[in-house]
């Protein structure tokens, strides 16, 4: 058997009805226990090449395959039955890939549908927990995990089912900083039991140490490829030396905790907030109790909290979508009706589908503006929004067929459109390269510049260091217990 | 109470649908009071097991208030046909349904009432761990469980995403309420069909491809890891019911037909007539 | 080993599809009844144009014969597994009338086409409250006005199916293939 677990050698490929190849002249190997990044700007072909390695190219998505591939020893194209023995998958939101409610169905779920016999699926469900010290989440509900939690579950039931090549996509998204340094930890645990690991990520930091190759995509082709030597330079450090990096739209390879100073003695306050005391319903927990901060106006303020203790809460409170119990939220000095809060602050949610409703992304951003603004001042800002964020040549497509990236700009030109004086985003660049991430923070500064309150919710470090000038913190809890330091931006 | 409650942990899901099958369907066998009385008694009892006395109550006084609401648009109607109806022959045909219509309220009443507290049995004891237990023990082919394993997993989820829909839209300026559904209506429709569509669009198209990688739905009848045994207590639980079940059906078995709908109301009419 | 197999009529996405539009159903008339109740007029219209808003969306989507035989299917066990109850004993009834509505499609062209879908919805939905209604005069057969009001509330919700679930089920599946949400051909 070849020591190969991948062997891909001039390799290309093109979806039906299209032109231009997805794939193309791409070659590569990777032994077993090794790690492969595969990364590069959005639409430059890494997802197609994790289709290709877990076999939904051609299973699933149909297309032309040429050259020649070999996964963990199968020559490819491979039946998926075949091939899902061998390989694992770990999407981006582990959310849309479970199918059951608790971690230890979750885990038993590839086995229990291989119809094997339930002794050895018992065996290799508790080996599995117990590689990723899953062992007491067993019967947890899936809907009470933290982020991190969840990505851990996705992988033992990876590993239960025997996978020895497991493929990533985008796996640090969703996470805390801390849970993406846990992840890079237990991912050199499973190169020491030989697993094979191939990893399709935006973000690059977190890898430093841990791999053996890496591929930069552009356009279908491979524009960096390269191994790691033996006492060599980390390939993270050679990328960075690489004349045309910046060209490829990536994201940095070196990025720190910021240390913020705090936002009460930041600048004049925007919004005050006064002795604050929540909780969702009588019986659940309190989030705030007697809660006092100033949002400063003219500046970015980061929210810093553990996962759980209320940043996602906080925001709503400030933008009038929740009552507090007790105490008052003061914006520009005076107490307002939460309708009136809501037609002077944006917010921008995680979810990006569930903010679009119209049939053109023109129509969107009309329909964002209040309706007592006449109807030219609103075209005329919608054009110059679609300009800002490079949406021109997209303004009469359906919003809802656009890209992550363009997506995601178009929710925030959409929340510009008010004209707010406060400004809440909320994750605003998981699963964004660094171009589109890049643009996002120079509108973000720019309305700070303007005199905009803005506030962001992120665990994206580079976003931070980009942008947050200021931070709230907000002590509180931990919900799931899962993350382990309490504080995590 | 709640510990030594019948409900909690003790019954097999599958024996709370049982009862609740038979019992709703011999409810609609019985239409003498006195058999509808004694089922209604006895399933109280195995609802009251559950000590959960406040929501039986409301759930109770929901039943009567839907029922006095039905008898008050009936009235109602009935006053607006002979406003109409006031001088012709009409009039006289209301007068004649009129007996009949208002007439016996209390045995659809009674009937009601065990099929209620057979359904509060199961619905005080709802979890999605305990509806996955019930769809796993039944041992369904891969068309229903696929299906059921989805809706599962993404009713909640589907509620979390429909909160975060209504906050969407009320940042937009518009609100999710019956006003707005009234002076807008299409624009309700289209504000909460279009993202949730879809959104469950979306999750559709990632999780069959997570379904193709994990297998999930590609053999006919997988392995349970979890699935639930029937235990003592359901076996015992389950003959008292058919005990009781029997002796009541051979009570009303007993009872002589009686036929129902205006016609036996006219009936009851002229046999009052006659005795006075 | 595994009973794995290729080739079942019923791919997995369809059955993940009718799945998530169940669940999708129960949360959206769960979020009504808690806007307005469900007894007013207003509500009644807006839950079922809304349900049947989606069941349209569904079909199209799915484009199989039988779409409307394993909704069906599916709706009827989870309602039984939520509630119990007798209605599941009536489960070959509405499985009956959703083969009518499927065949129906079928014979006016296939699920290609929207007009097709929304005819076979239309009956599809009217059996499925003929069925109600028949349960609900077994359950108060001895007074015809509660059966009577129970008739109207009924016809009221079929109102909303055709007036409001219809016109805009049409116009969102036109808009989702436009989209490329829903494949046109």
């Amino acid at each position: 058997m070849s020591e190969w677990m991948i062997d891909a050698r001039d390799v290309a490929y093109r979806y039906p009805f299209t032109e231009a190849p997805a794939l193309e002249g791409i070659s590569f190997r990777l032994r077993k226990g090794e790690a492969l990044l595969v990364t590069g700007a959005s639409g430059c072909g890494k997802s197609t090449l994790l289709r290709l390695l877990n076999g939904l190219i051609p299973n699933h998505y149909k297309g032309t395959l040429t050259g020649a591939l070999r996964v963990a020893g199968e020559v490819c194209p491979v039946p998926m039955e075949t091939l899902a023995k061998r390989v694992g998958t770990v999407l981006q939101n582990p959310d849309e890939q479970f199918f059951a409610t608790t971690v230890e169905e979750e885990v038993a779920l590839t086995l229990e549908w291989q119809c094997r016999p339930r002794d050895e699926i018992r065996e290799r469900v508790d080996g599995a927990l117990r590689v990723l010290d899953l062992t007491d989440l067993a019967r947890r509900s899936v809907f009470t995990l933290s982020s991190g939690e969840k990505q851990k579950a996705t992988l033992a039931a990876v590993l239960a089912a025997e996978a020895d090549l497991v493929v990533m996509d985008e796996p640090t998204a969703n996470l805390s900083p801390e849970a993406t340094d846990e992840l890079a930890r237990l991912i050199l645990r499973l190169k020491a039991h030989g697993v094979t690991l191939v990893i399709v990520d935006h973000r690059l930091y977190w890898l430093r140490g841990v791999l053996d190759r890496l591929l930069v995509l552009e356009r279908g082709r491979a524009v960096f490829n390269a191994e790691k030597m033996p006492g060599g330079e980390d390939l993270l450090d050679l990328l960075a030396a690489q004349p045309r990096v910046a060209e490829w739209g990536l994201r940095r390879v070196d990025v720190s905790r910021p240390e913020l100073p705090a936002c009460d003695t930041f600048g004049a306050p925007a919004v005050e907030i006064r002795g604050l005391t929540f909780r969702h319903s009588k019986k659940s927990r309190l989030i705030f109790d007697g809660f006092s901060a100033n949002v400063p106006r003219g500046a970015v303020t980061a929210i810093v909290g553990a996962n759980g203790a209320g940043k996602t809460t906080l925001a709503r409170l400030l933008c009038g979508l929740a009552k507090p119990q007790a105490g008052e939220i003061l914006h520009e000095g005076r107490a307002l009706r939460r309708r009136d809060i809501r037609e002077r602050a944006a917010f921008v949610m995680q979810q990006m589908d569930i903010q679009l409703f119209m049939r053109t992304v023109r129509e969107e951003l009309l329909f964002s503006a209040p309706r007592a603004v006449p109807r030219a001042v609103r075209e005329a800002e919608a054009d110059r929004l679609l300009a800002l964020f490079g949406l021109v040549h997209l303004a009469e497509r359906h919003p809802q067929s656009l890209s992550g990236g363009e997506k995601q700009r178009l929710v925030i030109a959409c929340a510009l459109m008010k004209r707010p004086s406060l400004l809440i985003l909320d994750e605003p660049t998981s699963g964004l390269d660094g171009r589109n991430m890049r643009v996002i923070a120079a509108q973000l500064a720019q309305f700070a510049l303007d005199g905009g309150a803005a506030l962001l919710i992120t665990h994206d470090l580079e976003l931070l260091e980009l942008v947050a000038q200021c931070q709230l913190r907000i002590e509180g809890k931990l919900q799931s217990g899962g993350e382990s330091p309490p504080v995590a931006p | 109470m709640r510990a030594l409650s019948v409900s909690s942990e003790a019954l097999d899901i599958r024996t709370r649908l049982l009862l609740s099958l038979v019992v709703s369907g011999v409810s609609i066998y019985l239409s003498g009071t006195g058999p509808l009385l004694a089922l209604g008694a006895a399933t109280l009892l195995y609802v009251l097991a559950s000590g959960r006395y406040k929501v039986i109550l409301v759930a109770y006084l929901a039943v009567c208030a839907m029922m006095a609401l039905t008898v008050g648009v009936i009235l109602l109607s009935f006053k607006i046909g002979e406003w109409f109806a006031a001088g012709t022959s009409w009039e006289q045909g209301v007068a004649m349904l009129k007996p009949a219509l208002l007439g016996n309220f209390h045995t659809p009443f009674l009937r009601m009432i065990p099929a209620l507290n057979v359904l509060l049995a199961i619905g005080l004891d709802f979890s999605v761990q305990r509806f996955v237990g019930a769809m796993k023990s039944l041992h369904l082919p891969r068309v229903a469980l696929v299906p059921l394993m989805v809706f599962c997993r993404f009713v909640p989820e589907f509620i979390d995403v429909i909160r975060q829909l209504r906050d969407a839209v009320r940042m937009r300026g518009f609100s999710m309420n019956l006003g707005a559904a009234l002076i807008h209506p299409i624009q309700a429709i289209r504000l909460t069909v279009v993202p949730l569509t879809v959104r469950t669009l979306r999750m559709a198209d990632h999780l069959s491809v997570a379904a193709e990688m994990k297998r999930v739905g590609y053999a006919k009848r997988p392995t349970q890891l979890l699935a639930l045994r029937f235990r003592r207590v359901d076996f015992a639980v389950l003959a008292v019911a058919a005990c009781l079940l029997a002796a009541i059906c051979a009570w009303q078995a007993a009872i002589p037909a009686t036929p129902y709908g205006p016609s036996a109301m006219k009936s009851d009419q002229q046999q009052e007539a006659a005795h006075e | 080993m595994a009973e794995v197999r290729k080739g079942f009529y019923w791919d997995t996405e369809s059955l993940i599809v009718v799945g998530l539009f169940t669940a999708l159903g129960k949360a959206a008339s769960l979020l009504v009844a808690l806007l307005g109740g469900g007894m007013n007029p207003v509500t009644l219209l807006l839950k079922n144009g809304i349900a049947t808003a989606l069941l349209v969306v569904m079909v199209a989507r799915v484009r199989k014969f039988g779409a409307l035989m394993l909704y069906t299917l599916v709706a009827q066990v989870v309602s039984f597994l939520m509630t119990g109850g007798i209605m599941v004993g009536t489960l070959p009834l509405y499985l009956l009338g959703a083969l009518v509505a499927d065949a129906l499609i079928a014979l006016c062209g296939g699920y290609r086409k929207l007009w097709a879908v929304l005819l076979g919805v239309a009956i599809y939905d009217a059996f499925g409250r003929l069925i109600g209604l028949a349960m609900s005069f077994l359950m108060a057969r001895e007074n015809i006005g509660m059966v009577g009001v129970g008739a109207v509330i009924v016809a009221f919700g079929y109102l909303g199916c055709l007036l409001v679930g219809l016109p805009c089920g049409a116009k969102f599946v036109k808009e989702l293939r436009h989209a490329g949400i829903i494949r046109e051909l």
